[in-house]
């Protein structure tokens, strides 16, 4: 269990091989969460990043292809996607002999690491989770992974680029995709799809899927205590001026952290925004951004789902929508009722306060560190969304005084 | 208070740098030479604002002792006698608002620094020798604290469009004490 020590204060531009030894000590944490912790540390004092000309990723995607399936393809129309604040994106177009169907054009996505990212995470486990849900919930189809930048400047994978709109086209939303407003029609058709889909990944068994890059917790606390010590550590690694308030919501959530009744696959990030769906049908075509996904439990994901952030108003601009589908009880009530199992409201609540503390880490802690080094392609989007850290450690005093 | 002027030009720089200017038109002459002075006035900037304080205390101190000799030199007669009587007014109130401003605004953000450090680690350590499910007293004064102080911070940053009701949040002026 992690604890503030009394010394002087590291460097942590420049991490010393013993602080990282010590840090490594003091949290314990998922194996594989903790040798992307360990990686990020070694490149810290690293150079920052270097704007990625298309040609080169051109050239990386070339050199991964010929590696995975040979000579015999061709790429075209590379072009740059924007969405999302914390990986670069870039889509094209493969002509290839796809296996089991032919030869045949598939428009894909590249997915890659800036030099150090607001959130750092596996490109493999992201790959290993799609892979293992394709059939089991809508997500694009994935391809092939360069884990180490073996292959591209910084890790990456390459997936199928999914049809389909985050949002309706004519409706607003706040900088990476807060406060969409859904139009009701739009938000009835995809309220079911989305809640049912959810249930179905809590509810999916991966004991026969290739997750090597992930741990499930023991039975017991252990998984709300690596997610305490695995963002406490975080912040220890990243932050610059402390906050008083993450140190007492460490120590609530110690002390009270839920017991896990059966680990599930967490989506980690799943909310409106990070699916996509066919505007014409209203019609789920891809879940998105599984970076955060992690064995553990399904309150996370529903605390997630239902946290004030990804909320909006009701047209009688009273009523608080989750996502913009549905008033909080209905949803959890239909969540219920999809994935045959109960939601407890203590670890609900418990979840809803350490997704904050996870937030509020990245926000004012990742977000000054990777932004003051220079380490992303979009330093001054991360940079804005420190001004929502505020807000959120303000929604998380209220959840610690509201207790269990 | 995270989010400061010195990383937000820092930010800037780097966006303009890194991908505005890159992507623009060549031809358009204006947008371009105007792109590059918004970059060079934001690296002046970046120079100029941790010194400025120290800048205008520096020369607030020399204009002082430049009004003691004027004093000495200029005849208290006819129309200067009234402009010497608005010059020792202003004099005595410069040099009250130097004795009043001794310390350097970037000391005082050291301070806060060091106090935010040593309260977390002192609160850290009264919260791990707590077993109860409710709050030590140490966390409850880290609690009230941090109602006042965020409500602070997020008015001071309403304009980042992040609160779900603007007209909620007072304005700072309003909620930060005046010095004088």
């Amino acid at each position: 269990m992690g604890h503030v020590e009394f010394r002087a204060h590291p460097d942590k531009d420049r991490p010393s091989a013993e602080w990282i030894t010590q840090l490594r000590r003091r949290f314990v944490i998922e194996p594989q969460v903790d040798r992307l912790l360990l990686r990020k540390m070694e490149l810290r004092a690293g150079p920052p990043y270097q704007p990625v000309p298309l040609a080169r990723l051109t050239e990386g995607v070339h050199s991964l292809l010929r590696a995975e399936i040979g000579p015999d393809f061709t790429m075209s129309r590379e072009r740059w996607l924007s969405g999302g604040a914390s990986k670069l994106q870039m889509a094209f177009d493969l002509e290839w002999h796809r296996p089991s169907v032919g030869r045949e054009v598939t428009p894909m996505v590249l997915r890659m690491e800036p030099a150090e990212s607001i959130v750092a995470t596996s490109r493999l486990r992201e790959f290993q989770l799609i892979k293992a849900l394709e059939g089991t919930v809508p997500v694009p189809p994935t391809f092939w992974c360069d884990e180490d930048g073996t292959h591209l400047p910084y890790p990456a994978l390459i997936y199928g680029f999914a049809k389909g709109v985050t949002k309706p086209i004519s409706s607003k939303s706040g900088v990476s995709g807060s406060n969409t407003t859904l139009p009701p029609d739009v938000a009835a058709k995809l309220a079911p799809q989305f809640i049912s889909q959810g249930a179905a990944l809590h509810g999916f068994d991966y004991k026969h899927s290739d997750l090597s890059a992930f741990t499930a917790p023991m039975p017991g606390t252990q998984c709300a205590e690596w997610g305490v010590d695995w963002w406490e550590r975080v912040w220890e690694e990243d932050s610059d001026e402390d906050i008083p308030l993450l140190r007492v919501a460490a120590s609530w959530l110690r002390r009270n952290a839920p017991v896990l009744d059966k680990p599930v696959i967490v989506h980690g990030d799943y909310r409106l925004g990070n699916f996509l769906f066919d505007e014409e049908t209203t019609t789920i075509t891809a879940h998105l951004d599984w970076e955060l996904g992690r064995l553990g439990d399904r309150h996370q994901d529903l605390a997630w789902t239902t946290s004030a952030a990804f909320q909006t108003f009701a047209e009688d601009g009273k009523t608080q929508l989750v996502c913009s589908m549905l008033p909080e009880p209905e949803f959890l009530e239909a969540y219920e009722k999809a994935a045959g199992v109960s939601v407890n409201p203590r670890t609900l609540h418990w979840y809803k306060i350490y997704n904050n503390f996870s937030l509020a880490i990245l926000m004012l802690g990742t977000g000054y560190r990777v932004t003051k080094l220079g380490k992303t392609h979009q330093d001054v989007l991360v940079h804005w969304l420190m001004g929502i850290g505020h807000v959120i450690l303000d929604e998380m005093r209220d959840q610690l005084e509201k207790g269990c | 208070m995270q989010m400061r002027s010195d990383s937000e030009i820092i930010v800037m720089i780097k966006a303009l740098e890194d991908v505005i200017i890159p992507a623009l038109d060549p031809a358009n002459k204006l947008a371009v030479e105007q792109a590059h002075l918004v970059t060079m006035t934001l690296k002046v900037m970046q120079g100029q604002l941790p010194m400025q304080f120290r800048f205008d205390h520096d020369e607030l101190t020399r204009l002082v002792g430049a009004a003691a000799k004027l004093k000495h030199v200029c005849a208290e007669d006819g129309e200067a006698a009234e402009a010497l009587r608005h010059m020792n007014a202003a004099q005595a109130e410069a040099q009250s608002v130097l004795e009043r401003s001794r310390v350097d605004p970037a000391r005082l953000l050291v301070s806060i620094r060091a106090l935010r450090s040593s309260i977390s680690a002192l609160v850290a350590v009264a919260g791990r020798n707590d077993a109860s499910e409710a709050f030590s007293p140490a966390e409850r004064v880290v609690l009230d604290i941090s109602k006042e102080q965020l409500l602070r911070d997020r008015s001071l940053l309403i304009l980042t469009g992040n609160e779900i009701d603007p007209a909620a949040v007072p304005a700072i002026g309003d909620l930060v004490a005046s010095f004088e």
